[in-house]
């Protein structure tokens, strides 16, 4: 299939710009990466396959590309002649979906996501199936659910057999890198199929804002003197300059907006004095005083951690400001997919918490804008079907040329973001397992554009919100409206959903 | 009423050891309730409308709580139960009585969604545990307050400083840093989670 709005192949008999079927992804990919062996071009890749599995790897999840799977095409079989866009990720940590300044924030000032929204396409209804750092950035790599890449919560650890699609795209000729928060549990990952891996380990993986030492592909460096974001996109910018005649992709992945939400120097204070009269009713300064509250790690008066957050956030703007720009200077900006969002959002005070882990709209609701000038008609209108991070790998995926492998349950958007209309989820599954000691207890909910249904595990009763009448999920109606045909539908869609109907 | 030759500093201060209800049941009774009372008291003011006032009373009544399960048994248990002729142990068992009641709150509150076993290694966070083992420091300090109030106000010839009350916030001091000081708790958090990794995983 080609891609509106991109030039034809210049070789239609040789090798069609199109999608690949998935045997022909197999075998593409397959041969691909036998080829990038012999060449040197994928040498990491194999020496840290060959480290681990042997000579003859094999991938327990059915249909996975592997090395040396299928000989027989070419490796430029995967390529497409036209040039194919690139890709910018942009992933923060803990920014709600409603705070930016084209949302209608009471001060905070965000005019590059205000100018990405308008240029872009957002995604009014952009959830993650999982609200906690670990699991849901496994999700936005792999395009599974929590319960199947493995990493529940931020004890389970990342298994490196999982597929990305940054690997994925790297077997069709992209240049590849991540930049940034790894946070995973376990050790560093042997990630296959990138050139770039910028990281950090301190601080259990979460980084610290100033002076970040961070592991620049495999080698640690200390960095004093720096602030992370600013780091982390002066690397991301230096990558691109480096590839701006490649198919690229860039995994740009923030520490900010996480706690200790530190703003950089010039931005402190800047919020000192801001009225936070929007904050909810029922917040006080002193909240994490409250029973459980305490290991979310926000001691100390919340209206202080608000203003810090909100003037860390313009920092995370003014970076993606400069991001914007370069790709403006190198002639990039068209044909490349720009997606900007959060690994979760974040309770500011609501139902008396600071945090993210419950079902709640704040904390599964995220940010989600995705700019794709080449191919996206009418800037800065809005979409409202659900969707989920799960649904990046494959939406990627797609707009490159490549099959999604079956094991990805999320689905690609991209005839959202290109204006075709298309049939969508009605409803989706919510996770979120135990992570001792947080005082949240494991449950499971179904969320569709008017209800939020949850079962909890333990004694807790389920809870069941009209989220078109009451958004901010104050008025819990299940006793009221238990055995009814609305608890009974969702109840099954929630077992559907769990036995994996998508 | 007899006088307790069992605890030097209170026996040197000649104190008459008053009934159990007054020198145990009653200091302990008043903390352990005015917790309660807080505590009760601060999951009901939701019907508040004003914010100010909402959050001026949520905000004191959070400190409130703190100090009357955490602080207890230095502001008020153990001095009332030492001039009330308690021994040492009673004394001991009497602050604790609080503090372990909160602990207890937390332990079944958490069995919720935690089964039996976590929810007990949930005493062992550095929140609870550190809460705990602070009374030691509480104690040893009330104690050395207590004597230097009989030796003030009373002349009694008693000795403030002994080997046991610096000894005990010595010991409070270096568990306050192990569980909330040492890179600002995580270190203890960590270690906390690689024994419940091989407690229950």
């Amino acid at each position: 299939m080609d891609i509106p709005g991109l030039p034809p192949p210049q070789n239609e008999g040789a090798c069609p710009r199109k999608s690949l079927s998935r045997r022909e992804f197999l075998l593409a990919a397959g041969t691909a990466m036998l080829s990038a062996t012999t060449t040197g071009v994928l040498s990491d890749l194999t020496t840290e396959r060959g480290k681990r599995e042997g000579s003859a790897p094999t991938h327990p999840k059915k249909g996975i590309p592997e090395p040396g799977g299928e000989p027989g095409l070419s490796p430029r079989s995967a390529k497409r002649q036209g040039r194919p866009p690139n890709f910018v990720f942009i992933l923060t940590d803990d920014h709600r979906w409603d705070h930016m300044s084209y949302m209608g924030h009471p001060f905070l000032e965000t005019p590059n996501m205000d100018r990405l929204a308008r240029e872009g396409v957002t995604f009014n209804n952009a959830f993650v199936t999982t609200s906690l750092c670990s699991p849901s950035r496994a999700s936005f790599l792999t395009g599974q659910y929590a319960h199947t890449h493995g990493v529940q919560n931020n004890l389970t650890p990342w298994d490196d057999r999982r597929v990305t699609f940054l690997e994925l795209l790297k077997s069709a000729d992209y240049r590849t890198a991540f930049i940034g928060k790894w946070h995973m549990p376990g050790k560093l990952p042997q990630l296959r199929g990138l050139d770039r891996f910028v990281t950090f380990t301190i601080q259990g993986g979460q980084g610290q804002y100033f002076d970040c030492p961070l592991i620049i592909d495999g080698v640690e460096t200390e960095r004093p003197g720096t602030y992370i974001t600013e780091d982390l996109t002066d690397f991301a910018i230096d990558f691109m300059r480096g590839e701006k005649d490649n198919p690229f992709c860039l995994y740009l992945s923030h520490k900010a907006v996480h706690h200790k939400f530190l703003p950089p120097e010039d931005l402190k204070e800047l919020y000192q004095d801001a009225d936070l009269s929007h904050l909810p009713k029922e917040y006080f300064s002193l909240q994490t005083l409250r029973e459980g509250n305490i290991w979310e790690g926000a001691l100390g008066p919340m209206e202080i951690h608000y203003r810090n957050y909100c003037e860390t956030l313009v920092s995370v703007d003014r970076e993606l400001g400069r991001l914007l720009d370069e790709l403006d200077r190198l002639g990039l900006s068209e044909n490349t997919v720009l997606v900007y969002t959060s690994d979760n959002g974040y309770s500011w005070g609501e139902h008396i918490v600071n945090g993210k882990r419950w079902a709640s709209e704040e904390n599964m609701r995220v940010p989600m804008i995705v700019r794709y000038p080449a191919n996206s008609p009418e800037p800065g209108r809005g979409q409202n079907e659900m969707v989920l991070n799960i649904d990046i790998a494959p939406t990627f995926l797609d707009l490159a040329g490549v099959s999604s492998p079956e094991e990805m349950e999320g689905r690609s958007f991209k005839p959202l973001l290109i204006g075709e209309g298309t049939p969508w989820r009605e409803s989706f599954l919510y996770e979120y397992f135990k992570d001792f000691p947080y005082n949240v207890p494991a449950h499971q909910a179904v969320r569709t554009q008017q209800y939020l249904y949850i079962e909890y595990e333990g004694r807790r009763r389920p809870a069941l919100f009209d989220i078109q009448e009451d958004p901010r999920t104050l008025h819990n109606l299940f006793d009221a409206a238990a055995g009814g045909d609305v608890v009974h539908k969702l109840q099954g869609r929630l077992r559907e959903h769990l036995e994996g109907v998508r | 009423m007899s006088e307790s030759t069992t605890d030097t500093g209170r026996s040197a201060c000649k104190i008459e050891e008053q009934s159990f209800a007054s020198r145990f049941l009653f200091p302990v009774g008043i903390a352990l309730c005015t917790w309660l009372v807080f505590q009760i008291l601060s999951r009901n003011l939701g019907w508040i409308e004003n914010p100010g006032v909402y959050r001026t009373l949520m905000n004191a009544l959070h400190v409130l709580i703190y100090v009357s399960y955490a602080m207890s048994s230095l502001l008020f248990v153990y001095p009332t139960m030492f001039f009330r002729g308690a021994s040492l142990t009673e004394r001991v068992v009497g602050s604790y009585i609080t503090p372990l009641a909160f602990v207890g709150k937390e332990v079944m509150r958490v069995s919720e969604f935690f089964t039996p076993g976590e929810a007990l290694y949930y005493a062992f966070s550095g929140v609870l545990l550190g809460n705990l083992l602070l009374q030691f420091g509480f104690m040893g300090l009330a104690e050395m307050i207590c004597r230097t109030r009989c030796r003030k106000k009373y002349g009694f010839p008693v000795k403030v400083i002994t080997w046991g009350p610096p000894l005990a916030i010595a010991f409070s001091l270096f568990v306050l840093y192990i569980t909330l000081i040492w890179g600002m708790g995580v270190h203890w958090f960590y270690i906390y989670q690689e024994g419940y990794k091989l407690l229950f995983q």
